[in-house]
């Protein structure tokens, strides 16, 4: 008897499953149209059949929803299953496409685009089906009326201001940070006002906000993709599946927060902030260590020391929940420690990266189209006054060949201002052996390696082998550290970097020779290489490889003339006081200069795909840790869902003795919050600790490899704010199921004998 | 909250209580339209045989639970028609509770336990804690204040529990079983305790309790059958 009940209720239950799912099917299959058509002509039938399934579908969970009834429960898992077999079927579909289902025949569809297709149909169905189902569930107990409002505000607020914004500045980037930020705080507003309005978690109400906004959000962008999606490099698909879960998901969460907080705030009936006697409960349940019951007879004897009575409070025999407690506080300070680590560390890579470049490139760059780039000193003058702009110096910048005694390597030549001091600082910086000086005084440089055992008189072999100089040079020059061009001229100076002078094997006051590919004339041989030779006057190492093994640095009026460039040069190079001001300063700049043929390019352009593949991977890094953050939250969830059932007797005394269910609530907050706070607070000590040790005392790399000798830490103070910040919402988050759960408990059903 | 009751003024007024459980999916009806009048001052006692619904009819009266159908007027209020919210301060101000085991909160000390109501009444620290300490001292446990419950007696938990349910100047207190644990000697002093409260202070009395000799200590005895209240 009773099974055949139980029978015939599951074939109902399954039957109303399928009617749900086929009721999907049908609203997804229009909702296809809508997207893939825009209600573009030739489509209306399909738009019809939308509307008809929408209606439907609504319709469908309202009825499952009244039917439903139980508990304020809203039925959800239909919904899933008609999402699950709604994915199936148009995933099928599209592996055999069909002209009948025109609609679904699209080109070449790989997996992955057919996934997100079908998920881009069946998040928004299963949350329009889950929102008649709430509504349906709320008729009978929810206010409605109350949720429409919240619904319409949200989304009339949002896209009102968006517009408004767009009216008065438009600006897109304020849009975005009003769409966000806005929408965040307004969650958590009406989260706050539900609660208070209805003084109760109104879990239903907030459900059906969440995803009646979600839905909302995701029909405007479907329908309006191309002038709402602008700039986005990111497929369609993509767009629609994040939007279809996103904005329901995140808004969920932000209400649950703010209502969950205006519950216990205003729940009692009155404001009522206090949070005192429900601390001493929540801080008494966490440290659990109930005396034993003759723990005072024996208080005669020694009391243990205090170190023994911490570890016997967390790991003694009466210590249950403290261990669980110390458990959960270490799941969250690891996570948080991790991402201090981890994220520090990744910044500290992108900040030597980001050094390295901004010391050797320049900060902008003015090119100017064309060969003749003559005014360079006038342009030079102009862009110097901009605010913010610490240097401005002209540059040249040519391609050539390197020869020693030993090797050949190929090289840029640039030729910088080196009387401007601070255009050359961070290649002062840099210098390993010799001078910047020497460029400008080649006289000065220091003579050829003593320890070799062979005097100049080596340089002037090489001379003599390359034939490069008048034959009147041979001979021993009377200095013997300075060689001189005939006519008493003294050889130029070149700055070379670590690893090109260790491939040449050459060291500062060896000479070696530049070649151009610019031919300078006819030889008997054909055309002729143009050859100068340089003296070694400093070694660099900037810790970029690209640096250090293709740049050399020369006077300018010596690169002008090696690449025949008379008072031309490539460009002018700019520094910047603070490279955070760099979009400003390039814009002023460029209203300087004027337009065509001059071109204004910032390092962040110059470094684009660089920046943003390191931005992309910190981003993953940050999603990947944060997950740990969430594992360590859900440990939370049990260690109270844990304590809850605990202390389900407990929980009804209190009531029996009138507390209300906010402050029961708050009871189990704090428990989460300490745990959330604490664990959070030790990992950020920890994690900051760990970075502080790693900055002192550093964790040798193989520079080989890395190119950079020790671990490097940037501690970004926004960042492990956010981290903290992030932490602690987690954790409250995952107080707010565990709470809930114990505020509603019934005070009979702790207080039945057992 | 509740207006002033003289003593011998009409208290509770309950009508009509039906209260039932699913059980295995069959329906328990428990209980079946009691009905009661509890005049303030009065001491009363409710027998009956286990399972009859003397502790449900105690809990629905105590607003720990909601009755299927009928009322409950206290002071000439409909009590069902508050918010939980409402109800909550309800019992804490109006209503005490001792319960057959106690139920004391393990993790607290005696006198934290008396203080409880208390504090979740919000009232000042300093206060709270005066009296609970002159409530103690009253049932006699003055020298155990800070002794948790697992290293008190039987009757001694009784006791706190006891001044833990009057320390917030309830009109009535709602006994289940208050002796039902305890040798005939401790039940005896907790019975003079109930007494001499009831004289004190004008205190209301219902007892839920099996043992005869409390119940006939009780200037009026009811009887629980059938889901019903009747007079003895």
């Amino acid at each position: 008897m009773r099974d055949d009940e139980r029978a015939r209720r599951f074939w109902r239950r399954t039957g109303r499953g399928l009617a749900f799912a086929a009721a999907v099917l049908g609203l997804s299959c229009g909702l296809a149209a809508i997207v893939d058509h825009q209600m573009e002509a030739g489509t209306r039938a399909q738009a019809a059949g939308a509307s008809l399934a929408s209606l439907v579908m609504l319709a469908g969970g309202f009825a499952l929803g009244v039917r439903g009834r139980g508990g304020g429960k809203i039925p959800l898992l239909p919904g899933l299953i008609g999402a699950v077999l709604l994915s199936l079927a148009a995933f099928i579909v599209r592996m055999f496409p069909s002209p009948a289902l025109g609609m679904f025949v699209t080109e070449g569809p790989t997996a992955v685009a057919v996934v997100l297709r079908t998920a881009s149909f069946g998040l928004p169905a299963l949350a329009l089906g889950s929102l008649g189902a709430a509504l349906g569930t709320g008729s009978t107990r929810a206010s409605l009326p109350v949720a429409a409002v919240a619904i319409l505000g949200l989304v009339g607020l949002q896209f009102g201001g968006a517009k408004l914004l767009l009216e008065l500045f438009y600006s897109p980037t304020l849009v975005n940070v009003w769409s966000v930020s806005f929408a965040a705080a307004v969650c958590l507003l009406v989260g706050f006002l539900l609660a208070f309005l209805l003084r109760r978690l109104a879990f239903t109400e907030i459900t059906l906000v969440a995803l009646g906004y979600g839905f909302l959000i995701y029909l405007s962008v479907a329908l309006f993709y191309e002038s709402m999606v602008r700039g986005l490099d990111v497929p369609k698909e993509q767009v629609l599946v994040a939007l279809a879960f996103a904005p329901a998901a995140i808004s969920l969460c932000l209400l649950a927060v703010g209502a969950s907080l205006g519950f216990m705030l205003m729940g009692s009936g009155r404001f009522d902030p206090s949070f005192s006697f429900e601390m001493t409960v929540g801080l008494r349940y966490l440290s659990a260590h109930t005396r034993v019951p003759h723990a005072e007879v024996a208080s005669s004897a020694p009391r243990p020391g205090v170190f023994r009575r911490v570890v016997l409070s967390i790991f003694g025999p009466e210590a249950s929940v403290s261990v669980i407690l110390a458990v959960s506080v270490m799941g969250v300070c690891l996570g948080v420690m991790a991402l201090i680590v981890v994220l520090s560390v990744m910044s500290g890579f992108e900040d030597d990266l980001k050094q390295k470049i901004l010391g050797a490139h320049a900060h902008i760059v003015i090119n100017k189209k064309g060969d003749d780039f003559r005014e360079y000193s006038d342009l030079e003058e102009r862009v110097k006054s901009v605010d913010g702009v610490r240097s401005a110096a002209s540059f040249v910048l040519g391609e050539g060949m390197v020869t020693s005694d030993s090797n050949v390597a190929g090289l840029l030549v640039k030729g910088i201002e080196t009387g401007n001091a601070a255009a050359t600082e961070r290649l002062r910086r840099d210098i390993d052996r010799g001078s910047v000086d020497f460029l400008l005084r080649p006289e000065d440089i220091p003579g050829a390696r003593p320890a070799s055992g062979r005097p100049s008189s080596t340089t002037a072999d090489t001379r003599g082998q390359l034939g490069l100089l008048a034959p009147s040079d041979f001979g021993e020059p009377k200095n013997a550290g300075v060689e001189s061009l005939p006519g008493g001229r003294v050889l130029p100076g070149i700055i070379i970097g670590r690893e090109l002078a260790r491939a040449l094997r050459v060291r500062v006051g060896d000479t070696v020779g530049l070649v151009s590919p610019v031919s300078e004339g006819i030889g008997p041989t054909g055309p002729q290489p143009k050859i100068r030779k340089f003296r070694v006057g400093g070694i660099f190492f900037s810790g970029l490889s690209e640096f250090d093994t293709k740049f050399g640095y020369v006077e300018l009026a010596q690169a002008q003339r090696f690449f025949g460039m008379n008072k031309k040069a490539t460009g002018v190079e700019l520094r910047v006081a603070d490279v955070d001001d760099t979009p400003w300063i390039v814009e002023e700049v460029k209203r300087r200069v004027g337009g065509h043929p001059y071109s204004v390019r910032d390092w962040r352009e110059m470094n684009k795909e660089l920046f943003s593949a390191l931005l992309l991977e910190k981003l993953a890094m940050f999603i990947i840790l944060v997950f740990i953050v969430l594992v360590a939250s859900f440990n939370i969830v049990s260690t109270l869902v844990m304590i809850v059932l605990e202390k389900g007797r407990e929980i009804a005394i209190l009531k029996s003795m009138g507390a209300t269910s906010a402050s029961i609530m708050k009871v189990f907050v704090v428990q989460g919050l300490i745990v959330g706070v604490g664990g959070a607070l030790l990992g950020l000590i920890l994690g900051v600790g760990t970075c502080l040790l790693i900055q002192r005392y550093g964790v040798g790399l193989d520079a080989d490899v890395f190119y950079i000798d020790r671990l490097p830490v940037v501690m970004d103070r926004a960042e492990i704010g956010l981290i903290g910040l992030a932490a602690v919402v987690i954790t409250y988050l995952a107080t707010i199921y565990p709470a809930m759960a114990a505020a509603q408990q019934r005070p009979v059903e702790g207080l039945r004998d057992e | 909250m509740t207006n002033e009751v003289a003593i011998g003024d009409m208290l509770v007024e309950i009508r009509g209580l039906e209260k039932s459980y699913r059980w295995n999916e069959r329906e328990i009806s428990v209980l079946r339209g009691a009905d009661l009048d509890i005049r303030a001052g009065e001491r009363i006692s409710l027998t009956g045989p286990s399972g009859s619904g003397k502790s449900t009819f105690l809990h629905v009266l105590g607003t720990l639970d909601e009755p299927d159908a009928g009322s409950v007027k206290f002071a000439g209020r409909d009590i069902f028609a508050k918010s939980p919210a409402e109800l909550a301060t309800f019992r804490n101000e109006t209503i005490g509770f001792v319960f057959q085991f106690h139920h004391l909160l393990p993790e607290f000390s005696a006198l934290e336990n008396v203080m409880m109501p208390g504090w979740i009444h919000r009232d000042p620290r300093g206060t709270v804690e005066r009296r609970g300490k002159e409530m103690l001292d009253l049932v006699g446990l003055s020298h155990r204040l800070d002794h948790r419950p697992g290293e008190l007696s039987g009757g001694e938990q009784q006791r706190v529990a006891i001044a833990r349910a009057l320390v917030a100047g309830p009109k009535i207190l709602l006994a289940d079983e208050p002796t039902g644990n305890l040798d005939e000697e401790n039940a005896e002093a907790i019975h003079d305790l109930l007494d001499e409260m009831n004289q004190k202070t004008g205190l209301t009395l219902l007892v839920v309790t099996h043992s005869s000799s409390l119940a006939r200590r009780m200037p009026r005895r009811l009887h629980m059958a059938d889901g019903r209240v009747m007079e003895e």
